[in-house]
């Protein structure tokens, strides 16, 4: 048998020929995100993942697919903030773990189960958010991403100061489970899907709104802040509701961490290091693309997991290297070499702004 | 973002020329602040690859920083005990009911005297003048026929070499581990962001406003909160002047 790949005869399909025994058929295979079924094999081969590693026996591998969706779950959020406000935005991390400690000490205070602490974490995230949601319309540039860096640390030395409180290093303990199951490799499968329904519906969220009259508006807003207020655009708005918005749901993943792990650790997550797992999944991804948050989440998390699993004490330096080697080379992201093949502007693409 | 990389260096190097290599330790910290200074330079291709993306710029930097640290701590852990004995001053002055140290008197008039050259260099030469051509505009500088490229690097330089100089006397008076460098890196940043980037005035202001926010809080609150009231003020003192205390990029 032989198999014969003929080059594209149009941009963006390849054309594959199989000849046996004299007869050869022609398949023709569409590498186009706006149709449907590269996506959907995708989709259906990432939640077929942790089946396959749970026949394989390596189910602590199903665990890294859980915290890579958690991981996807604030990209993707991240991602939209970043467009949405025009600004790079350097504290994600700060809602993961508001949404964490919210989980865990009103599970902890006043015993309230999961379902409770979701709807109180999220608008507490938004509550939050949309206080400090003024930083946004003031401050612009590298003082922005400063502040927003500063602001983890506020929350970090909170949970050092009254470590009674918020157990510093030795965390919150005694969280309710997210789900009641007993067997760990049935309860690993059943979050890393919860994880993933949450994935889908913020990729959805996202592009939806991304693809509506307010995703145009937060595309000039990224172009120009002082064109967009010229054309009429309250950027003001738009700013505030994506910040309380996002902030909201970047709570939630805090949230699913503090239920996953059954106690929750703030400090961990106010960390550089965790905020560069975030920051590199966006642009590894590629730089504001929704999908390409989701794709660079597992890359990273991967190429983490594999980096300590076969190289030890020296898997940090070998990660850090990677990433940063990924991103020397491919400026454009993941989601970017997929997309240069054909060049179409789907969604408003990201100008960090250089006013300061 | 990669300027914790500088304490780490300093130190690290200059312990590497004086225990590893077998220099005298007052020899080793010109060379180990001389090497801080030229690793700045080096890294001067990629900040000038993403000058105008400062995204990646800043997360580039972030992850040189990290590999630099894990690769001290991979080097010298912990463990291996590194200590410099740069006292000058050991003796401990009481004035009043205070005790303090001899080497932090040293130690700030020694900033002060490298502050004050620094804005000697910066206001009153020809090379301090270009700085601040390049800062005012780019493009005018170099229409002006300055080399840009070769300012840029002099600086990244320039701006590494005070600090390392001074943690190496700083050393003696607090623990070295390859993981001190975020801390101290997040203090200059506060004083930074609060002075307002680029002004040496305002710098120096913050410098003391944070200073004093830390020892009022520390001496008549909790120790423990101090970094959090420095962290609360400079939001709110940045939110009411978003550019800092003194004016951005007027360097005095």
């Amino acid at each position: 048998m032989v198999v014969k790949i003929l080059r594209k005869e149009r941009r963006g399909r390849l054309i594959f020929e199989i000849q046996f025994r004299g007869i050869s058929r022609r398949f023709e295979w569409t590498v186009e995100p706006r149709y449907w079924r590269n996506p959907i094999i995708a989709t259906i081969l990432w939640l077929l993942a942790p089946v396959f590693l749970w026949m394989v026996g390596r189910y602590s591998l199903i665990s890294t697919l859980v915290f890579a969706n958690v991981v996807a779950m604030i990209s993707v959020a991240y991602s939209l903030r970043v467009i949405g406000t025009g600004r790079l935005d350097f504290g994600p991390i700060f809602f993961v773990a508001l949404g964490g400690y919210v989980a865990a000490l009103t599970s902890k205070w006043y015993g309230l189960g999961p379902l409770e602490t979701f709807f109180i974490a999220f608008l507490m995230g938004i509550f939050i958010g949309f206080l400090l949601s003024p930083i946004v319309v003031i401050s612009r540039g590298i003082y922005y991403t400063l502040i927003t860096f500063v602001l983890p640390f506020v929350l970090y030395e909170i949970a050092y100061w009254r470590s009674d409180i918020f157990g510093a290093e030795t965390g919150i303990p005694g969280v309710p489970p997210l789900l009641p199951l007993i067997n760990p490799i049935e309860a690993e499968l059943a979050y890393f899907y919860l994880s993933a329904v949450f994935v889908l519906a913020y990729v959805f969220f996202v592009d939806k709104v991304l693809r509506s009259k307010y995703g145009l508006m937060m595309g000039v807003l990224n172009e120009d802040e002082d064109i967009a207020n010229m054309y009429g655009i309250n950027t003001n708005y738009i700013k505030i509701i994506i910040y309380s918005i996002t902030s909201g749901m970047i709570s939630l993943a805090g949230w699913f961490l503090a239920h996953y792990y059954m106690s929750f650790t703030g400090v961990l997550y106010l960390s550089p290091e965790f905020l560069t797992l975030i920051l590199l999944s966006a642009v590894v991804g590629g730089k504001g693309a929704v999908y390409g948050a989701v794709v660079g989440s597992y890359f990273v998390i991967g190429v983490r997991e594999l980096t300590r699993i076969f190289l030890g004490g020296y898997s940090i330096v070998v990660f850090y290297a990677v990433a940063l080697s990924m991103i020397f080379l491919l400026p454009e992201g993941l989601w970017g070499l997929y997309r240069k093949r054909r060049y179409r502007e789907y969604i408003p693409s990201i100008k960090v702004r250089r006013k300061t | 973002m990669g300027y914790g990389l500088s304490f780490l260096t300093s130190v690290y190097l200059t312990w590497t020329f004086w225990k590893m290599l077998g220099f005298d330790l007052w020899l080793s910290i010109p060379m180990a602040v001389a090497a801080t200074g030229l690793i700045s330079m080096a890294l001067f291709p990629v900040i000038r690859r993403y000058l105008d993306a400062e995204d990646y710029l800043l997360i580039t930097l972030v992850l040189i920083f990290l590999i630099g640290e894990e690769v001290i701590n991979i080097i010298y852990p912990i463990e291996t005990g590194v200590y410099l004995p740069t006292y000058i001053f050991a003796e401990t002055i009481k004035l009043g009911a205070i005790s303090i140290t001899s080497q932090y008197i040293f130690l700030s008039f020694l900033s002060l005297v490298i502050f004050v050259l620094y804005i000697f260099i910066l206001k009153f030469t020809k090379t301090g003048l270009i700085i601040r051509a390049i800062s005012q505009d780019l493009d005018t500088s170099k229409l002006f026929g300055v080399n840009v490229n070769l300012i840029y690097a002099m600086s990244l330089g320039f701006a590494v070499v005070a600090p390392a100089f001074l943690v190496i006397f700083y050393s003696p008076l607090t623990r070295l581990d390859p993981f001190m460098g975020f801390p101290l890196f997040i203090t200059a940043l506060q004083v930074a962001v609060l002075g307002g980037l680029g002004n040496l005035k305002g710098t120096l202001i913050a410098a003391y406003v944070i200073g004093f926010i830390h020892s009022a809080v520390g001496f008549l609150i909790d120790p423990r909160a101090m970094n959090l009231a420095s962290l609360i003020a400079i939001i709110v003192i940045l939110l009411i002047r978003p550019r800092g205390l003194a004016r951005a990029e007027s360097i005095w």
